[in-house]
This record gives C-alpha cells, sequence and structure tokens, in this order.
C-alpha cells in the first residue's frame, strides 16, 4: 500500500475547488420572482389606471410604463454590475461603504432603510384599501349585498387600515422569522396563485368587451357611463386625447413599482450562482413586469374606456356623487367586468396576493441592511443577534417590522404622501450609480479583478455607462417628481415643510451623529471598524 | 518519520475523535464525515491517504437537529469561535467555527449533507461511535459533480479497504464469508439512489470516473491488491445499483435525463454580508 502514488490535480473530468461549498438559499426562480414580486403588478395596474386618466389627461399609463422600464433596464444594468462585484447582502450600504466612503454608505442606507419601510407599511396599506376594502366593496355589489358594501367603507377608514395593515405587516415578519428557505417556499407558491390569477382577469378582459362592462355597470350600481363623464366634465375632468408629454410626466406613478425590480441587490449573499440569478432575476422582472402592467393598460382601455377610467376615477377623487359605491380600483372595475362573485373573489385576490409581494420583500431587504451595519460594527452586535431556536435574525427582523408598523400609523392617520420619499431613494440610488461611473477608475484593481470588466456592448463597458445613464434618468425623475404637486411635490417647501422632509432630516442627522460617535467608541476598545471596508471583493 | 501532513491528519483526527467523545458526554451526538471521517473510520485509508499526500484540510460534523443549540455552546466552550455570517446564511442548516488559537476549522451539518444533493442521515448517526457509516462517507463524496482529485482519491481508498456486498438477508452467491461490519452496505446506497435519479446519475457517473482513474495506469495508483479491489467495488456497486427496481418519480425523470438540471448549485463557501 505504501506504494500508492497520485498525479496532479489534473485529470479528465476531474475539477479544483478550495473548500466545501456552500448551498445558497435563492434560485434564480426565488430572485426572479422577490423582483417581480416587489415591482408588485398590482399596484403599477392599480396606481396606473387610477390616476393616468384622472389626473394627467392625455397620460397613457402603457406609454408611461414602458418609458419607466427603459429608464430601469439602466438602473438594473448598473445595479446588476454592482451585484456581481460585491456578491453580498447589504444591498446599497456594502456598494457604497466600500467604493466611496462608510460614513456616507450607512447614511444613505439608514435612509433608504426608512424610505423603504414606509413603502412596506404603504403595501399593506394599498391591501385594506385596494385589495381587502375592494373586496368587500365588489363583491357586495355583484351579490347585491349591503352589508359586505358598508363593510368595504369601514374598512377603508384610517381604524381599519392601520389595523389590518399591522395585521399584514406582522405576518410578513413572522413569515420571514420561520426563515428565508420558508419564505422564498411561500413566495413560490403564492406567485404561481397570483400569476393564474392574472391570467384569469387577462381573459375576463379578453373576453369582455365595452358594451358588456357598461351593461354590468349600469345593471349593478346604476351608474350610465356617459352621465360619469358628464358629471366629471362640469367639475372640470379634461377629456383629452392621447398626450406623450403627459404620458411623460406620468412616468413617475409606473416608476415606483418598477423601482422595485432591481432590489434583489439587497439579497445578493443568499443567491446561488450570482450572475445568472441576478441577471435574469433583475433584467428579467425589469421586461417581462413592464409589458404586463402595459398590456393591461391596453387591456382597461378596450373595455372600460380611456375617458370613463379617467371620469369615474375624478370624481372618487372630487367627491362627485357620479361614481362606483367603493374606489373604483382597476380591480374594481374588473370586478364588474366579470359581473359574477367567483370572478371578483379571483380577481380582488389576485390584486392583494401581487401587493403582499412588496412587504416580506422590503422587510427583508431591511433585515440584510442591519445585518451588515452590524457585522462591520457600524451597528450594535445584537442587530445581528440570532435566535437559537428560530436561527433567523430575529432582532433585525423585529425592527424592521416595528418600524413599518410606525410608518403605517403616519399613513393611516397622518395622510402622508405617496411619493415624495421616492425623490429621496432617488438620491440615494443616484448615488449609487454616479459611484458606478466613476468605480473602473476610483478603484481600478477592484474592478479589474471583478467579472463586470468583462461586460461590454461593442467595447463600450457597460458598468460606467449604465450608471451615467441611469444618474441622468434619477435627475430627471427627481425634477419630474418635484414639479408635479399630484404625485409629489417640492421635497423641501418652505412655507410648510412636509412630514417627509423631517424624516429625511432627522434620519441623515442621527446616521451622521451616530456613526461619528460608533467610530470613536470602537476606536476605544481597539478596534478600527475602517478595516472591515477594505476588504477585497470575493470574485 | 512522520511527514507534516501526516503530523496535521494525526491532530485534526485526534481533535475530531476527542470532540465526539466530549460531545457524547455533554448529551450532544456528534460525528465525523468528510475526510477526517474516512481516516477515522478505519486505520487503512489513512495510510493510503497518507502514501497519496492527501492533505488535511478541517473538520466536518454532523450532529442532530435538537442538539444544535448544545452544540454550539459545547464548541464555543472548547475555544470555537462561531462563524455569524454562516450562522445567519444558513439558518440552522449548517455551522462554522474557526478555533481562535489554533485556527482548526470546523463544519457542523444538521441532520442533512446539502450539496450537490442532499443526504438524510438522521437515523445513520448512531451507527458508528465515530463517524457516519462508511456508505454515507463514500456517498458524501460521490454526489459532488465536479469531483476533485482529493474526492476520486476518498472514494478510491474506501473502496479499496472495504469490500462491497448486500449485507441485508439477501446474499449473493459471491457474498462468502463472515459477516463484516466494515463492509460496504451495496443495498443501502442502491435503495437510496432508486429514489432520486439526479443522485443516481451523479453518483453512478461519478463511480465510473473513479473506476477510469484509480489504477495501475490511472491517475491514482493504490497498489496492485487495493486498484483490483477498487476496479471489483465499482462494478459490484453498480450491478446493485443497476439491479434495484426504481421508483415512479425515479422513471419520470429520467424521461427527461441531462436535459434539465439534475444537481443543486453549490457555490463557494465566501461571506455572505
Amino acid at each position: 500500500m505504501t506504494e500508492a502514488v497520485a498525479a496532479g490535480a489534473s485529470a479528465p473530468g476531474v475539477f479544483s475547488r478550495k473548500a466545501s461549498g456552500l448551498v445558497r438559499v435563492g434560485s434564480t426562480l426565488d430572485v426572479f420572482i422577490f423582483n417581480v414580486g416587489l415591482v408588485s403588478v398590482g399596484i403599477a395596474i392599480a396606481y396606473n389606471q387610477y390616476y393616468g386618466p384622472s389626473l394627467y389627461p392625455g397620460a397613457q399609463p402603457w406609454i408611461s410604463t414602458l418609458l419607466a422600464a427603459l429608464g430601469m433596464i439602466f438602473i438594473a444594468a448598473a445595479f446588476y454590475c454592482w451585484a456581481v462585484v460585491f456578491p453580498r447582502s447589504g444591498g446599497v450600504y456594502v456598494f457604497l461603504s466600500r467604493t466611496i466612503n462608510p460614513g456616507v454608505a450607512f447614511v444613505m442606507s439608514l435612509v433608504e432603510t426608512i424610505i423603504l419601510l414606509y413603502y412596506a407599511a404603504l403595501a399593506a396599506g394599498l391591501i385594506v384599501q385596494v385589495g381587502v376594502a375592494s373586496f368587500f366593496g365588489a363583491v357586495g355589489l355583484v351579490s347585491n349585498n349591503s352589508a359586505m358594501l358598508q363593510l368595504g367603507q369601514n374598512v377603508a377608514k384610517p381604524e381599519g387600515v392601520f389595523w389590518i395593515g399591522a395585521l399584514i405587516i406582522v405576518a410578513a415578519g413572522a413569515l420571514l422569522v420561520s426563515g428565508t428557505r420558508r419564505y422564498f417556499s411561500f413566495q413560490r407558491v403564492l406567485f404561481m396563485v397570483a400569476v393564474a390569477g392574472l391570467a384569469v382577469i387577462a381573459g375576463v378582459m379578453l373576453f369582455g368587451s365595452r358594451s358588456g362592462f357598461y351593461s354590468s355597470l349600469t345593471s349593478l350600481t346604476g351608474l350610465h357611463d356617459w352621465k360619469v363623464i358628464s358629471a366629471a366634465t362640469e367639475k372640470g375632468f379634461d377629456v383629452a386625447g392621447t398626450s406623450f408629454s403627459e404620458s411623460w410626466k406620468f412616468i413617475v406613478w409606473p416608476l415606483l413599482p418598477l423601482l422595485g425590480a432591481v432590489q434583489s441587490v439587497g439579497i445578493g449573499g443568499e443567491v446561488k450562482k450570482v450572475r445568472r440569478s441576478q441577471l435574469l432575476g433583475m433584467l428579467g422582472a425589469v421586461i417581462a413586469t413592464g409589458i404586463v402592467i402595459a398590456l393591461f393598460a391596453l387591456l382597461a382601455n378596450r373595455d372600460f374606456g380611456y375617458t370613463f377610467q379617467g371620469a369615474v376615477a375624478f370624481n372618487t377623487i372630487s367627491d362627485v356623487p357620479a361614481t362606483t359605491p367603493t374606489m373604483p380600483w382597476f380591480a374594481v372595475l374588473a370586478g364588474i367586468l366579470g359581473h359574477n362573485v367567483f370572478l371578483s373573489v379571483v380577481i380582488l385576490a389576485t390584486f392583494a396576493a401581487w401587493i403582499w409581494f412588496w412587504i416580506p420583500a422590503e422587510l427583508a431587504y431591511t433585515t440584510r441592511s442591519m445585518i451588515a451595519w452590524s457585522f462591520d460594527r457600524v451597528a450594535p452586535d445584537k442587530l445581528g443577534f440570532v435566535s437559537e431556536t428560530l436561527h433567523t435574525p430575529v432582532v433585525a427582523i423585529g425592527v424592521s417590522t416595528a418600524g413599518a408598523i410606525v410608518f403605517m400609523w403616519l399613513i393611516a392617520f397622518e395622510a402622508v404622501a405617496f411619493l415624495t420619499f421616492i425623490e429621496v431613494l432617488l438620491v440615494v440610488w443616484g448615488m449609487v450609480m454616479v459611484s458606478a461611473v466613476f468605480f473602473p477608475l476610483r478603484r481600478r484593481q477592484l474592478y479589474e479583478s471583478s467579472p463586470a470588466k468583462n461586460f461590454k456592448i461593442l467595447g463600450v463597458p457597460i458598468m460606467p455607462v449604465a450608471g451615467a445613464v441611469s444618474a441622468v434618468f434619477s435627475v430627471a425623475m427627481i425634477w419630474l417628481l418635484w414639479n408635479d404637486p399630484i404625485a409629489a411635490g417640492p421635497l423641501f417647501k418652505p412655507s410648510k415643510m412636509p412630514v417627509e422632509f423631517w424624516i429625511t432630516v432627522a434620519a441623515v442627522v442621527a446616521a451622521a451623529a451616530w456613526y461619528i460617535w460608533v467610530k470613536a467608541y470602537r476606536k476605544r476598545h481597539g478596534i478600527n471598524i475602517s478595516l472591515a471596508f477594505q476588504q477585497i471583493p470575493i470574485e | 518519520m512522520r511527514s507534516r501532513s501526516q503530523a496535521a491528519w494525526e491532530e485534526l483526527t485526534a481533535e475530531a475523535t476527542a470532540i465526539v467523545d466530549d460531545a457524547g458526554r455533554h448529551g450532544v451526538t456528534l460525528r465525523v464525515m468528510g475526510s477526517a471521517g474516512i481516516r477515522l473510520h478505519c486505520r487503512p485509508p489513512g495510510r493510503l491517504m497518507d502514501a497519496l499526500g492527501r492533505p488535511a484540510k478541517d473538520i466536518d460534523l454532523v450532529v442532530r437537529d435538537k442538539d444544535r443549540k448544545k452544540m454550539r455552546r459545547f464548541l464555543e466552550e472548547r475555544g470555537y469561535v462561531t462563524d455569524r455570517d454562516v450562522l445567519i446564511a444558513m439558518e440552522g442548516t449548517r455551522y462554522s467555527f474557526t478555533h481562535s488559537r489554533r485556527g482548526t476549522q470546523i463544519d457542523v451539518f444538521a441532520q442533512r449533507l446539502d450539496f450537490c444533493h442532499t443526504i438524510d442521515v438522521r437515523d445513520r448517526l448512531r451507527r458508528h461511535p465515530v463517524t457516519l457509516p462508511v456508505e454515507e462517507l463514500m456517498l458524501g463524496k460521490l454526489q459532488i459533480v465536479e469531483m476533485t482529485m482529493t474526492d476520486v482519491i476518498d472514494v478510491g481508498v474506501i473502496l479499496g479497504t472495504h469490500r462491497v456486498r448486500r449485507v441485508n438477508a439477501q446474499l449473493l452467491a459471491s457474498d462468502t464469508g463472515p459477516f463484516d461490519p466494515e463492509a460496504i452496505d451495496g443495498m443501502h446506497i442502491a435503495g437510496l439512489l432508486a429514489r432520486d435519479w439526479g443522485f443516481h446519475h451523479t453518483v453512478t457517473m461519478n463511480l465510473r470516473r473513479v473506476g477510469d482513474l484509480v489504477g495501475s495506469g490511472g491517475c491514482v495508483d493504490l497498489g496492485p491488491e487495493p486498484n483490483v479491489r477498487v476496479a471489483d467495488g465499482v462494478a459490484r456497486l453498480l450491478r446493485f445499483i443497476d439491479d434495484v427496481p426504481k421508483s415512479l418519480a425515479w422513471r419520470m425523470r429520467d424521461k427527461i435525463g441531462e436535459r434539465k438540471q439534475w444537481w443543486q448549485d453549490v457555490d463557494e463557501k465566501e461571506a455572505t454580508y
């Protein structure tokens, strides 16, 4: 036996490996679902068809959606490059801390976390308003049940929105506490259900007709389409033909959900085969959801009529009585078109399912940021505490859940504006985009040793170009939001500063002060936290 | 005179044995797997591994789900520091530790070995006092889609030092001699693979690869006698595997074949955060 000999490591069919590997949790499909869920086709269609035709005369949501998707392709390309340079969980914090400045990264990441928690709460509120309230409203309407109609109206009140919304957020937090594997499995099942539901809605709309819709509308609500439209025009509703300038202005609405298509950067360390998964997950989500949302806008125009959609929503917003008993969200109109209790249930449940995706995904993203801070010793170690019983980071998940519930309260009782925070989010992400432009110059060695170096189209490196285009796109979107009082309006308004402004300022000041203090504190204990940021990336 | 590799192995296996023994006294069931497990299972493979220059790497252990909390405390008391990154990323399915002074690395798997294929060992943990049973030790290597030379050596030395037998009630005509607890239970392996086409495909592919690479003219030469035993073991094991009736799921998956990926992706063990 002592004569035994082995040749070198190379032989046909024999590979080399540094150490035992690791099976990461997220597959390509999971990443795709994570991003598509964060886009939330339900929220996108609901917002598009409610606010577009009513408040942006001539704006065609399908055009705005495709324009927003085009811009998002560049953002996705830049984020994809970051995701392969730093295949880690923690999102923008990881990218900025290792390339710009750890303090700036922490401030930006904290601001981003607060905004994303706000949107998790917003989604929970939307489930109550667009999902639960519309569910009772539409089913009550179709089944001629006044008690359900009343319930739908009661649920949409602030107390209903807060308590049901908070319960939904807690459920999402509990799902994450049960483990990422279970979360992904749950999302996979729900995704199949949501896609099937969407197919049913598409079928209802494809086989439905405008005359059939108007006939159902009259029999179920007593409303006539022309009366709805004339009541709206009397109050100032503008009946306009397709306008590209209004469609461009309206782009900020479909942009809000589409921003979710790149958020798998936050779970980059938990993804198998990161290059393939993030590429298909991000770009696939932007393209697939962009097309689906645009198609539904076209179907809505065909079945409900563009002018009618605008008029009925305008009447609700302007307190004109000629409207549906519950808010005329797309799902309610589709329920009327279906004119069938079962179809109404399917339609409303599908919308609620689509909106749900936002909540655990946003909590998961913010949780990862918190853990990354904790690992870098920028935040207390406790934030990364893992329960010995549940094996999950319960403290970070608990903090995220609690934060979202606080925002739920603000949304329900203080009516915090919808899209103003997007301005701030675009500033944070815009900084990541600008960093992508300068990354190959500032951290040449890091860039040269990363796969992103090889990403080129016709010899042009993708990372800096996508970063530059995305940065310009972000500035354009901020400008549109700033000058659009319907969607957001200016973040700084000297006459009366909005709540979002004070939240943002408080977050920036608190994060900066915290970082300065924690750096000094760690130094006193012999820990130089800057060392964590000098790590060389993995690939 | 002992080589540096031998000394490293001795240190590693001594530590692994001590951990398993001590853990047992603390009510924690731990078993050694991986190369250290193969080396500990019986001595001849160890000698072969030394002769082949198989380097010592780390200690891989398996723990029962219900012992995970106690296991963590036990290892931390012995001076091992938990890798928080793996702790969060693997959510209780796997742990990683590094000794604060010696730098010894330990990976602990909870009840199943989750790599290219999943091997559930919960009912097999107590079959051997220190390591996993030899079948699981070998399957742990054979489930790797991209086998390295050290994996080939590990499988080669197991087959070169253990006879493949049916072991279960029905003996083949060729299964002569007394009962051998160290024999590889061919029916156990064949039974596992009959339920999972992907696992079957990888293992049979790798067995043939080992058969090709081990031998006097191959990349790994174990010596005349063990080389024959490896060739015989591969042939017998493949026969057992072929003979066992396959499940319906296996047969349905067989129709798709290699057109669909049959293993789960394993990434490098790098930082998650």
